[in-house]
């Protein structure tokens, strides 16, 4: 008995000791899903509900620092679309219209998905983050932080992040909005490591209401590139 | 017989004050029921019409399966091929008119702003025979030239999307295969329904525009316009069966079941009406029953000769419940006079009421003569006096000859 | 035709009776023209009361054309009214509403007599009071004389087998209480029905048959008069 006590408070110490820098593991994190300053990412996400899966919706995201995105829909129904981010605004252009309707990061892009998890990333500028505790996810220490909004143009008002003590890896994550109900959560699944750059290639959004329904996104392929500021103007003139 | 309806009649006015009292108050209950009545009346009528004429139609045409079964895409329910269906209403007798109509949601930008528009897709000229049009506030309704790409919108979304005719919009919506889809369109016209939630989020378009957006050539329903609001269960009924093998299967909505609002405003001012004729049967009651009570007690010795002669007991109940209704048959024909005669002066003088609840225009004051509201309130006061003069009926049947025959 | 067999009637006083009648009988036949006397409270108006059939002795039987009252119902009693006797009140009790006329065919209705036969037999009751001009007038347009004359053709229009009159000239002057009397005497004699008053006009006793005294609710005389005797009393003076 003497002995667990004396044990658990040499841990205790030790762990105090190592007490994480959150603001440190959230850039880790985001470096994750974005390993460049300026990048073209192809992403392909695939629905399921109720153990069946539709076709995969292939998307073209360009981004371009944490203020800047721009996603072509590549899919054959969905061609011709765009979706463009600045700053705290996100508007979608349909083709043969002559306006961009304004929307907001939490609507839908396709499945669990929403417009903002493929267009909104850098979550070390949209979130402040504090570090909640240590705890084990399915056998695994995890370092849980709490993200909370701080500009108008964030996703989700508050995520919870476990992220692997051992080596910062993203374990899950919890998404809540502004009521402070749960829609989502999702799992990091796979990681690649591409020229000495640690990626994630795939990840699954789960509807935290409907059992059975998830989105798998996959980070198809990732290319450095240098993108021109008028690629990411409001107006309709051509980009390229 | 008759000479005890004229006995009861000649007794009536053997105290002219007294008669004259009673029967001022029952001419009034009767004049207040129908004042009441023929206003309330005027109100269904008005509401009626109003939601009638606004769009709603007397008669809608769905397809069967909608009210079985929700839709998860747009006009899954819809009605397809509906040009047979639409000739064969068009052919029955007391219909003005058949219009498609599409009915969805979808959003809005003008740029800068996005917001939620209530879609209604129309056929012009098809609204038109039925005189559909709402009241145009700037601009112009659809007119039979105009393009496709035209639009109408309420007041209140014209205000937030800060449009005005001659301006664009851009609509979204989600086509009936769930994929995304917009259109340019241009604002020709702003209207208002007179109901602000409506004139908030109401978008007119064309038929057109509307299935190039959803992608379907499908129609929410048809709304069929009569003559007549009259003959509404008629045609309804020579539908049903004129429609009755249809492909798809169709299902007939009159104007009553698509407004429950209808129904629970006639049932509110029904109750109202109903509790009003309670005061007054109480009202009449207690101002009668006295009076006739001293009555009768001031005929006490004439009843006990009645009695001595051999008079049945029945017979001298019978006269006094008869006095009774005499009276409220007299006081029932001064208050249809003076009922009917205060409604007609007063839908002369043409007075103006504030707008209803919801609504943002006035409207003047009437009050009809309903037929069923006299004959009530009628055989409310007949009975009503009727069984007020029981009490002093019986009373008077009980009496002891020797004793009545001793009273002053 | 009337017969009245130890009737007493008692009424109910502050924990005490008190006796209206006690054990009063008497007979009387068909077409006779009695006369009832004595002070008030001595019982006369309560023995009409119980020959009409408006009240029913505390013991006793009265018997009116061999019928048991006492075994009636109410509805009965009032059928045996209707049809055999008439009523004449000191206050005339017409009904103020109805026409000298309807006052008198009223009797005729209750027994629901044809129209064109009612109003026949109404005229000649009217004219052989001498009324008949006068029938169209409502009471209060006649004098007392008249009026109690309308109440005399009311109570013979029928054809009772007896009429009973409780002060019928109490509410006259001498004149018209001396037509009253003939014209009652006439009607007597006419049509054979029988007439019982309840009276304390001394006229009315001295054209009486038979006069039956009452005191304290007992009889104390019951004398009848021999036709001759009329003159009698005249010569007395």
């Amino acid at each position: 008995m003497v002995r667990t006590i004396f044990l658990s408070v040499v841990m205790a110490a030790a762990a105090s000791a190592a007490a994480p820098d959150p603001e440190a593991l959230l850039k880790q994190f985001d470096s994750l899903r974005n390993g460049w300053d300026s990048f073209v990412v192809r992403v392909g996400i695939r629905n399921y509900e109720e153990g069946k899966e539709d076709e995969e919706h292939l998307f073209e995201v360009y981004q371009k620092g944490a203020e800047k995105s721009y996603v072509e829909f590549l899919s054959p129904r969905e061609k011709g679309q765009h979706l463009l981010m600045l700053g705290d605004d996100m508007w979608i252009y349909l083709p043969d219209t002559s306006r961009p309707i304004r929307i907001t990061p939490l609507e839908r892009l396709t499945g669990n998905a929403s417009n903002g998890d493929v267009a909104r990333t850098h979550y070390a500028t949209d979130y402040t983050a504090v570090f909640l505790r240590t705890e084990a996810v399915n056998g695994t220490n995890c370092h849980l932080l709490e993200l909370t909004a701080r500009r108008k143009g964030s996703t989700y008002r508050r995520v919870l992040l476990w992220l692997r003590a051992s080596d910062a890896r993203p374990v899950k994550a919890d998404f809540f909005v502004a009521s402070g109900k749960q829609l989502k959560s999702a799992t990091y699944d796979r990681y690649q490591e591409v020229n000495g750059q640690l990626l994630l290639r795939s990840m699954t959004i789960y509807d935290h209401g409907r059992k059975g329904s998830h989105s798998v996104i996959e980070y198809l392929q990732f290319t450095q590139r240098s993108l021109p500021d008028r690629m990411f103007h409001q107006g309709r003139s051509e980009r390229f | 017989m008759r000479t005890f309806l004229s006995l009861a009649f000649r007794n009536i006015f053997r105290s002219r004050r007294r008669t004259a009292m009673m029967l001022l108050v029952v001419a009034g209950g009767v004049s207040a029921l129908l004042l009441a009545g023929g206003y309330f009346s005027y109100i269904f009528w008005g509401f009626r019409e109003t939601t009638i004429r606004n769009g709603l139609g007397h008669l809608q045409i769905f397809n069967a399966r909608s009210f079985d079964h929700d839709e998860t895409r747009v006009l899954e329910n819809g009605l397809t091929s509906y040009e047979n269906i639409r000739t064969v209403v068009q052919a029955t007798p007391h219909v003005t008119g058949v219009a498609p109509r599409i009915e969805f949601y979808g959003m809005v930008s003008n740029g800068q702003k996005s917001g939620t528009y209530m879609g209604t897709a129309v056929v012009p000229a098809a609204e038109r025979k039925m005189h559909f049009v709402p009241d145009v506030l700037k601009g112009r309704w659809f007119n039979l030239e105009g393009s496709e790409s035209e639009v109408i919108v309420g007041a209140g979304l014209a205000r937030s999307m800060n449009v005005k005719p001659g301006d664009g919009l851009t609509l979204l919506a989600v086509t009936a295969d769930g994929a995304l889809n917009g259109i340019d369109v241009d604002v020709v016209g702003v209207i208002t329904t007179h109901f602000k939630e409506l004139d908030d989020r109401l978008l007119q378009m064309t038929l057109p525009a509307a299935q190039r957006l959803l992608q379907t050539d499908r129609v929410t329903k048809l709304v069929v316009g009569l003559d007549k609001t009259e003959n509404t269960q008629a045609v309804r009924a020579v539908l049903a069966s004129r429609l009755a093998g249809s492909e798809p299967k169709v299902i007939l909505k009159d104007w009553q079941e698509l407004s429950p609002m209808y129904k629970q405003i006639v049932l509110m001012f029904g109750g109202i009406l109903a509790f009003m004729g309670v005061i007054i049967f109480f009202m009449v009651v207690m101002s009668s029953s006295n009076t006739m009570m001293m009555a009768m007690f001031e005929r006490t010795r004439e009843v006990g000769t009645m009695l001595a002669m051999g008079t049945p007991r029945a017979w001298v109940v019978g006269l006094f419940v008869l006095e009774g209704a005499l009276t409220g048959v007299l006081g029932a024909a001064a208050g249809l006079l003076a009922g009917n005669g205060i409604a007609a002066l007063l839908n002369r003088a043409h007075i103006q009421l504030p707008p209803p609840p919801g609504n943002s225009t006035g409207f003047p004051l009437r009050i009809f003569h309903v037929p069923e509201y006299m004959v009530l309130a009628s055989i409310l006061v007949v009975l009503t006096l009727a069984a007020a003069s029981i009490p002093p009926a019986w009373r008077a049947s009980r009496l002891k000859v020797v004793e009545a025959l001793s009273h002053v | 035709m009337v017969a009245v067999e130890n009737v007493s009637r008692r009424f109910p006083m502050d924990h005490q009776f008190v006796s209206a009648l006690d054990g009063v009988s008497l007979s009387l036949q068909a077409g006779e023209f009695v006369a009832a006397a004595g002070p008030s409270g001595s019982g006369k108006s309560t023995l009409l009361n119980l020959i009409g059939c408006i009240d029913q002795p505390t013991s006793g039987s009265i018997r009116i054309d061999e019928v048991e009252t006492r075994r009636l119902s109410p509805a009965q009693l009032s059928e045996l009214r209707r049809r055999k006797i008439g009523f004449v009140f000191q206050t005339f009790n017409l009904i103020p509403v109805f026409t000298a006329f309807e006052n008198v065919e009223y009797p005729l209705l209750l027994q629901r007599v044809a129209g064109p036969e009612r109003r026949t037999r109404t005229r000649e009751a009217l004219e052989s009071v001498g009324l008949g001009p006068r029938a169209g007038h409502r009471p209060d347009l006649l004098s007392g004389g008249e009026r109690q004359r309308v109440a005399v053709a009311r109570a013979i229009v029928h054809r009772p087998a007896l009429v009973l009159a409780d002060e019928p000239t109490a509410n006259l002057d001498t004149t018209n209480a001396t037509q009253l009397i003939d014209l009652m005497r006439a009607l007597n004699r006419q049509l054979g029905v029988t007439f019982l008053f309840a009276t304390h006009d001394q006229r009315l006793l001295d054209h009486a048959d038979r006069v039956i005294r009452l005191c304290d609710g007992r009889i104390v005389t019951d004398s009848v008069k021999e036709p001759g005797n009329e003159n009698l009393s005249f010569a007395r003076l």
